[in-house]
C-alpha cells in the first residue's frame, strides 16, 4: 500500500499559488482602477478591494495544506507594486502581514476556517501598506500649498493635520474588509465549494 | 528550423536590452523618483528619469503612449497647483493631493509598461533563471503568466452566459459577486488542476537545474543602461549626503 | 514492457475517475493499445498508472505495482516517469503551459535540464517529422483544437519517450484534427513506440491498434487483438460503450414533414477585429420550425460564431431573424434564444438544480416555481437530484441541468455548442433522445456538432458552413445524405488509402 505526501512545496502547490495570485492581482487592479477613477473613493479602495477580494482568497486559504504559500503570492503582490512605481510599503507590510497569517494558519492545523479568515483580514493590512504614501504624499502637498497661501489658511490646514486618524483609519477599513469579506466568502465556499464536493 | 527560440540578439521589439537591464530601469526609476525629493539636482535627475520612457515609446512607434503619457504628467504638474488654493483642505487632502502623489508614480509606471511591453514571457523566464532564483520563484510567476489570459477568457465566457440567464445585474449586488465569481473560480481550479497533472508529466518537479533556450547576454548597451542607473542612484545619494 | 501487478485504486476523491480492482496485464513494447469501456470503467485510471500521475498526483489507495521495465513507477517519483512517458489528454486547452508553440514543444526537455543544442536539434526534428512548420510562431491560445493536440504531442514527442499515453485525446476534434492525430500515432507505431490510447470513439484507429482492451467497473472484461475486435457488431461495440465506424444511412430521411412557419436569417454578417474580410456571410437562410438543425462545418468555418451570432451573444452582428412574423435583432434574440454551451461550467450557478432551473426564467414569477422546475426535471430524468449541488453531478447530468435551464427558460430556440463531445455511446443516446423530446414541443433546436451518430439520431435539418457562408442546407434528401456521408468519411478514405 502506498501513500504519498510530500513535505515541502511541490510544482502542483506552485502552480495553485500562481493560479491565486494571478487571480488576486487581476482582481486588485481592477477594483483600483474603478474606485481610483471615482472622485473621493480613492480611499475607499483598500476595503472595496479587501471585501471583494474575499471569495477567490478564501477558496485559496481553504486548499493552502503548507506553509509559504501565502506569503508567495503576498511577495509578489509586493513586488508588482514596486515596479508599478507605487511604493515599498506594501512589499515591507505586505511580507510581515503575511507571515503573520501563515502563522496563524499553521496554528488551526490549515483546517480552520475562522482563523483562515482572521488571516485574510491580516494581509489585506499588508497589502495595502502603500496607502501611507499616499496619505502622506497628500498631506506634503497640502503643506506646500498652504506655505503658499498665507498664515490664515496654514492655520486652518495645520489643523486638519492633527487628523492623525486618517491613516489608521484606512488600515482599519481594510482589516474590517478583509473581515467581511472573508466571511462572505466562508459562507460562499460552504454553499458552493463543500456543498459539491470540490473542497 | 526557422524559429524565433534561436534569437539571441534582442531586437528592436525588445528595445535591444535584456530584461535584467530593463527591469533595472524600472527599479531605478521607482527608487529615485520616490526617495528624491525634486530639490537641486535632483530636479534634473528627475525629469531625465520621466521622459525616458516617452523617448523609449517614441522609438518603438507607440506614438499615442507617448503623447498620453505627456498629457497625464503635465496634467498632474500643473492643474491640481492651480485648484488647490481654490478648494477646502479636506478636498485637497482626499483628492487632489492624491492626483499629486499619482504623478510621482507617472515615470515608474509608464517605464513598467515599456517593460511588459518588450518583455515576453520566455524572456522574462530566463532572466529569473539567470538571476538564480528558486523553483519557488519561477513556477509561480510563470504560471501567473499562463493563467492571466485564462482568466479573461473563462471572465468573458461567464459573462456571456450570465447576460443569457439576465442574472447578476449590479441591482443585486450580492448575487453578482457569487454568479461572477464561483463559476469562474470552479472552472479555473479545474484548468489548473489539468494544468498541472499535465505540467507534472513533463517533469516540471523535477530537480536540477532548468535549461533555458533564451539566451541572455549583457551587451555594450546593457552596461551603459546599467552605469546610468547607478550614476541615478549615485547622485541621489550624493544629493541627500551633500545637499546637492 | 510494461507490467501491471495485481493493482488496485481507489481515489481519495471519488470525483476524479472509477476506481480499478485487481488488473494485472502486460503490455509489449511497441504496440498499439486501444483501451475501452463506458466512462467511469477505470479505463482512464489505468492510464494514469501507467504515466505516473498515480500515486503521486491523485492521491488514494494503491495496492501492487507498476513496471515500465526496470523502472517502479508507483513508487518513484512523477518526473523519473517522465522522461519515459509522455501524456496527452483530452482537453487542448488546459493541456498547455507555455503561450508560444515554439517554447510549448520545448518545455519538457527545459524541465529535464538538458543542454541548449541537444534541445534544438530535438525541436527540428520533431516539428519535420511531425509537419508543424505552419504552427510554429503562434499564440496558442488562439490555435484550434486541433492544432492544440498536435502541439501537445509534439511537446511530449520532444521527450522521445518510449512509451505514449493518449486519454481521449479526439473529443474535442473535428474529422481534419482527427485525420492529423492519427497520422502521428502512425508516425509513433512506425518509430517502435508503445501508444495507449483510451477512446469512445474507435473508427480512426482503424488499421492502427494491435490490441483492444475493455473495461467494465474497474476490472477487465475482454482483452483481444484488435481484428478481433473490429468483425464485432454495432450493437455489441454499443454495450461496451464505444461508437461504432459509422454509418449514416440510419438517418431518418423524413420528407415533406411540412412545418408552418421558419425562421429566416437575413443578411447576417459578422467580423473579427483583425480579420481582412467578414468571418460569417449568411445573405439568407430559412430554417424551418420545430426541426432539429444539425450546423456542421469544419473547426474554424464560422459554426461557433454563427451559433453566438443566432443566440444574440455577439454585438456586433449585423443582421435579422425573421421568426413568427417578428424581426429580431441582435439584443433582441436574447431572449428569444438560449444557448447550452460546449464548456457547460460556465452556465452552473446555482447551490441546487432546482435553483439552477428557475434562475433567471419565466417559471420563477409563476404561480408555483417549484412544482414547475420539477416538472422540467423531471422530463430530463433530473428529478432525483433536484436538491443536489451541480458540480456534484458527472459532466453527463451537468449537461441535463443546462438543458432544463434551456427548457424552463421558456424560449423557443435552443442552440447546442457541441453536446456530445467526450460522451460514451449511452450518453450520447441519452442527450439525442432529450434533444428528440424537445422537439416534440415546437422548439427550434440548432446543434452544432462533429458528432455522426448524434446527428443520424436525432437531426432533421442541416446547414453546412464553409468559410463564414452557408453552402449546403436542406433536408435529408438523398444528395445531401451521400454528401454528409463523404464528410463524416473523410477519416475512413484516409484509412483506405494507408491500408
Amino acid at each position: 500500500m502506498t501513500r504519498t505526501q510530500s513535505r515541502g512545496l511541490t510544482g502542483k502547490d506552485l502552480m495553485t499559488a500562481g493560479l491565486f495570485t494571478a487571480v488576486y492581482l487581476v482582481g486588485y487592479v481592477v477594483i483600483s482602477c474603478i474606485c481610483g477613477v471615482v472622485p473621493f473613493m480613492a480611499m475607499t479602495m483598500q476595503f472595496f478591494s479587501s471585501l471583494l477580494l474575499g471569495i477567490p482568497m478564501m477558496l485559496y486559504f481553504a486548499k493552502i495544506k503548507k506553509f509559504g504559500m501565502v506569503l508567495i503570492t503576498y511577495t509578489a503582490n509586493g513586488l508588482l507594486m514596486i515596479l508599478l512605481g507605487l511604493g515599498a510599503y506594501s512589499l515591507l507590510f505586505g511580507v510581515i502581514c503575511a507571515l503573520i497569517a501563515e502563522f496563524i494558519l499553521k496554528a488551526g492545523n490549515y483546517k480552520n476556517f475562522n482563523l483562515a479568515v482572521l488571516a485574510y483580514a491580516i494581509t489585506c493590512i499588508g497589502a495595502n501598506g502603500n496607502a501611507i504614501l499616499w496619505v502622506s504624499g497628500s498631506e506634503e502637498f497640502l503643506a506646500k500649498t498652504a506655505a503658499s497661501m498665507g498664515q490664515e489658511y496654514l492655520d486652518t490646514v495645520v489643523g486638519y493635520f492633527s487628523n492623525w486618524w486618517v491613516m489608521p483609519a484606512i488600515f482599519l477599513s481594510a482589516f474590517i474588509g478583509g473581515l467581511l469579506g472573508g466571511f462572505i466568502g466562508k459562507k460562499v465556499l460552504r454553499k458552493h465549494f463543500v456543498r459539491s464536493g470540490v473542497l | 528550423m526557422e524559429t524565433v527560440l534561436r534569437n539571441t540578439r534582442p531586437g528592436r521589439k525588445q528595445m535591444f536590452l535584456d530584461p535584467r537591464s530593463k527591469l533595472a530601469l524600472c527599479l531605478t526609476v521607482f527608487f529615485v523618483t520616490l526617495a528624491g525629493d525634486g530639490m537641486g539636482i535632483m530636479k534634473y535627475v528627475q525629469v531625465v528619469l520621466a521622459v525616458i520612457p516617452i523617448i523609449f515609446f517614441l522609438i518603438l512607434g507607440k506614438v499615442w503612449l507617448s503623447v498620453y503619457y505627456t498629457a497625464l504628467y503635465a496634467f498632474s504638474m500643473t492643474v491640481p497647483y492651480l485648484l488647490a488654493p481654490h478648494l477646502p483642505p479636506v478636498v485637497n487632502l482626499l483628492f487632489t493631493g492624491i492626483i499629486v502623489v499619482s504623478t510621482q508614480m507617472i515615470p515608474a509606471m509608464s517605464m513598467f509598461c515599456f517593460l511588459v511591453i518588450t518583455t515576453s514571457v520566455p524572456e522574462f523566464v530566463a532572466a529569473m533563471d539567470r538571476m538564480h532564483m528558486p523553483r519557488v520563484v519561477t513556477v509561480p510567476v510563470s504560471s501567473m503568466f499562463r493563467f492571466f489570459p485564462t482568466i479573461a477568457e473563462e471572465s468573458s465566457a461567464i459573462r456571456d452566459a450570465m447576460r443569457q440567464r439576465k442574472t447578476g445585474s449590479i441591482r443585486q449586488p450580492m448575487e453578482m459577486m457569487e454568479y461572477r465569481f464561483v463559476p469562474l473560480l470552479m472552472s479555473l481550479v479545474s484548468i489548473g488542476n489539468d494544468l498541472s497533472a499535465s505540467a507534472l508529466t513533463r517533469g516540471l518537479d523535477a530537480p536540477g537545474k532548468r535549461t533555458s533556450v533564451c539566451v541572455l547576454r549583457f551587451r555594450a548597451v546593457d552596461i551603459l543602461v546599467l552605469v546610468f542607473c547607478a550614476a541615478a542612484v549615485a547622485l541621489l545619494i550624493a544629493s541627500q549626503a551633500f545637499g546637492l | 514492457m510494461i507490467k501491471i501487478d495485481h493493482v488496485s485504486f481507489v481515489y481519495d476523491q471519488a470525483e476524479f475517475g472509477g476506481r480499478i480492482e485487481d488488473i494485472n496485464l502486460t503490455i509489449e513494447d511497441g504496440r498499439v493499445v486501444l483501451l475501452c469501456g463506458e466512462s467511469g470503467s477505470g479505463k482512464t485510471t489505468f492510464t494514469r498508472l501507467i504515466n505516473g500521475l498515480i500515486p503521486s498526483y491523485y492521491e488514494g489507495e494503491l495496492t501492487g505495482e507498476v513496471y515500465i521495465d526496470d523502472l517502479c513507477v508507483s513508487r518513484e517519483p512523477l518526473y523519473k516517469t517522465a522522461a519515459r512517458v509522455g501524456s496527452v489528454f483530452q482537453n487542448p486547452k488546459s493541456q498547455f503551459y507555455t503561450v508560444l508553440a515554439d517554447t510549448e514543444i520545448v518545455f519538457a526537455c527545459e524541465n529535464l535540464g538538458m543542454p541548449r543544442e541537444e534541445i534544438l536539434s530535438r525541436f527540428d526534428e520533431t516539428v519535420s517529422s511531425m509537419h508543424i512548420e505552419k504552427l510554429l510562431g503562434r499564440n496558442l491560445f488562439r490555435m484550434s483544437g486541433g492544432e492544440k493536440q498536435r502541439i501537445a504531442c509534439a511537446s511530449v514527442d520532444a521527450l522521445r519517450p518510449d512509451i505514449l499515453v493518449l486519454d481521449e485525446p479526439s473529443s474535442n476534434l473535428d474529422i481534419s484534427g482527427i485525420r492529423d492525430l492519427r497520422r502521428i500515432i502512425a508516425l509513433w507505431k512506425q518509430a517502435g513506440k508503445t501508444v495507449i490510447i483510451c477512446e469512445h470513439r474507435l473508427s480512426w484507429l482503424k488499421g492502427l491498434a494491435d490490441r483492444v482492451i475493455v473495461f467494465d467497473s474497474g476490472r477487465v472484461s475482454e482483452d483481444l487483438p484488435a481484428e478481433a475486435f473490429w468483425l464485432r457488431t454495432p450493437e455489441e461495440l454499443h454495450r461496451a460503450g464505444l461508437r461504432a465506424p459509422f454509418a449514416l444511412s440510419a438517418i431518418k430521411a423524413d420528407p415533406a414533414a411540412d412545418s408552418s412557419g421558419s425562421l429566416v436569417f437575413r443578411g447576417f454578417e459578422y467580423k473579427y477585429k483583425k480579420a481582412s474580410a467578414e468571418s460569417l456571410h449568411i445573405h439568407d437562410l430559412a430554417v424551418p420550425e420545430g426541426s432539429v438543425v444539425a450546423v456542421l462545418g469544419d473547426n474554424g468555418a464560422g459554426k461557433s460564431t454563427f451559433a453566438r451570432c443566432l443566440c444574440g451573444l455577439e454585438k456586433k452582428c449585423s443582421g435579422v431573424v425573421t421568426y413568427q412574423g417578428k424581426n429580431y435583432k441582435t439584443k433582441d434574440r436574447i431572449d428569444l434564444c438560449y444557448m447550452v454551451m460546449q464548456d457547460v461550467n460556465h452556465q452552473l450557478f446555482a447551490q441546487s438544480v432546482l435553483e439552477e432551473t428557475l434562475l433567471g426564467s419565466a417559471l420563477a414569477k409563476g404561480e408555483n416555481p417549484e412544482a414547475a422546475a420539477s416538472e422540467v426535471l423531471e422530463k430530463l430524468d433530473l428529478l432525483e437530484y433536484k436538491e443536489l449541488h451541480p458540480m456534484s453531478l458527472s459532466g453527463g447530468q451537468r449537461q441535463r441541468v443546462a438543458i432544463a435551464s434551456a427548457v424552463a427558460s421558456g424560449r423557443d430556440v435552443i442552440v447546442y455548442d457541441e453536446p456530445t463531445s467526450g460522451l460514451d455511446y449511452r450518453h450520447m443516446k441519452d442527450v439525442a433522445g432529450y434533444i428528440g423530446r424537445l422537439a416534440g414541443t415546437g422548439r427550434t433546436q440548432f446543434v452544432i456538432t462533429h458528432d455522426a451518430e448524434l446527428v443520424a439520431e436525432c437531426c432533421d435539418y442541416y446547414v453546412f458552413i464553409k468559410d463564414g457562408n452557408v453552402v449546403r442546407s436542406g433536408r435529408w434528401n438523398g444528395e445531401d445524405v451521400d454528401f454528409i456521408s463523404a464528410y463524416f468519411a473523410d477519416e475512413g478514405k484516409e484509412q483506405a488509402c494507408r491500408a
